[in-house]
């Protein structure tokens, strides 16, 4: 299809039925598709209808097409390897989706996680817990061992379970890629090394929790946009090769710190220490549509 | 917290399966017991082997002890 837009024709003539009014709209919007949809976009809604899936609501598409085209304006798109946004009116099928790569890393729902529409899953402080499939040794592109991130958008707080509601992996012999949804006092955010980084009361409640390690020394941590604290000690080790969890942490056996935190959306890729901003922007107006 | 505890029998013959993007897979309480919550008790994507996870005895859920970090 070329881009054959014949604006002088258009406006020079009156006689809206004359054939010689010829516009393409679908090439000169090279990134849309044809539902007037960002490509990545439409490629998940694809992936659902082929998969027999519930797509969301005409409405919440089109939150959900700005959120993509946000991320991608802030340039975070491209340094994602997965994103989920489990947070919708489409079914818990739909929920699953990898938005990056919809025929990849889809989430497997161990063990009946709660979904609630708008909200996202949620565990169940003893078993169930969501597979990413998403290892990061073999599957990551973005995700390096000193040029990371990890991000969830807690959706519902842990009131059950283990108290650090630690996420991700923790397997013995390899860097962790854990956060925790337990704030203050307890728990610390880990990427690609077994010494960690505590949370505070400045990341307690619902929101995104953000963790980058831009360098072999630093992690640090951002909640709802702002900055919470960094440590420059934390050496990374490895890049773990096991898939990472919600709502518990994957061993390599059984699954350990399994809680009942609530998720509406989850990440991982490349650090975004310089764009934390503009993603808890983008996110957080999609949510509060809602 | 009442969960699901199953014998070794009963773990080899429920546990990984599968009906599309759902996985039962059980997990171990702090007694080493295997266990899963009752939510997949009304899961319809478990419709299929509700008789055999109703046939699972139920039991007050333990924690497992958290690891030194």
């Amino acid at each position: 299809m070329s881009n054959n837009i014949n604006w002088g024709k258009i406006y020079e003539s009156t006689a809206w039925g004359n054939t010689d009014n010829n516009i393409s709209w679908g090439s000169a919007y090279a990134d849309l598709a044809g539902g007037g949809f960002d490509t990545d976009y439409q490629a998940v809604l694809d992936r659902s209808t082929a998969l027999g899936y519930t797509a969301p609501s005409a409405a919440q598409q089109t939150l959900q097409n700005t959120l993509v085209t946000d991320l991608k304006t802030a340039g975070v798109w491209d340094k994602l390897d997965v994103f989920y946004v489990f947070a919708t009116d489409g079914d818990s099928d739909y929920a699953t989706l990898n938005w990056k790569a919809p025929s990849s890393h889809q989430v497997t729902k161990v063990n009946s996680p709660t979904f609630t529409t708008d909200i996202g899953f949620r565990g169940n402080a003893s078993s169930s817990y969501l597979d990413t499939n998403y290892a990061p040794s073999t599957d990551a592109v973005n995700y390096q061992l000193n040029n990371a991130s990890m991000f969830m958008y807690r959706s519902e707080l842990a009131t059950a379970g283990q108290v650090q509601a630690y996420e991700g992996t923790f397997k013995s012999g390899e860097g962790y890629a854990m956060i925790s949804g337990r704030p203050f006092g307890y728990g610390e955010n880990y990427l690609n090394s077994t010494a960690g980084l505590a949370n505070s009361g400045a990341n307690e409640g619902v929101g995104l929790q953000l963790v980058n390690r831009p360098n072999s020394n630093t992690i640090n941590l951002y909640f709802n946009g702002s900055f919470v604290s960094q440590n420059t000690s934390a050496t990374s080790t490895s890049v773990p090769s096991v898939s990472v969890w919600n709502f518990a942490a994957n061993n390599g056996a059984s699954g350990i710190f399994f809680s009942n935190v609530g998720h509406g959306m989850w990440g991982m890729g490349a650090d975004l220490t310089s764009e934390q901003a503009d993603l808890n922007t983008a996110i957080q107006n999609y949510i509060s549509a809602l | 917290m009442i969960v699901l505890k199953a014998t070794q029998a009963q773990y080899e013959a429920l546990d990984g399966y599968r009906n599309g993007d759902n996985l039962l897979k059980f997990a171990k309480d702090g007694n080493d017991n295997w266990i899963v919550g009752t939510a997949v008790l009304n899961d319809s994507a478990f419709a299929a082997i509700h008789d055999q996870l109703n046939a699972l005895e139920r039991i007050e859920y333990v924690p497992v002890p958290e690891p030194e970090l």
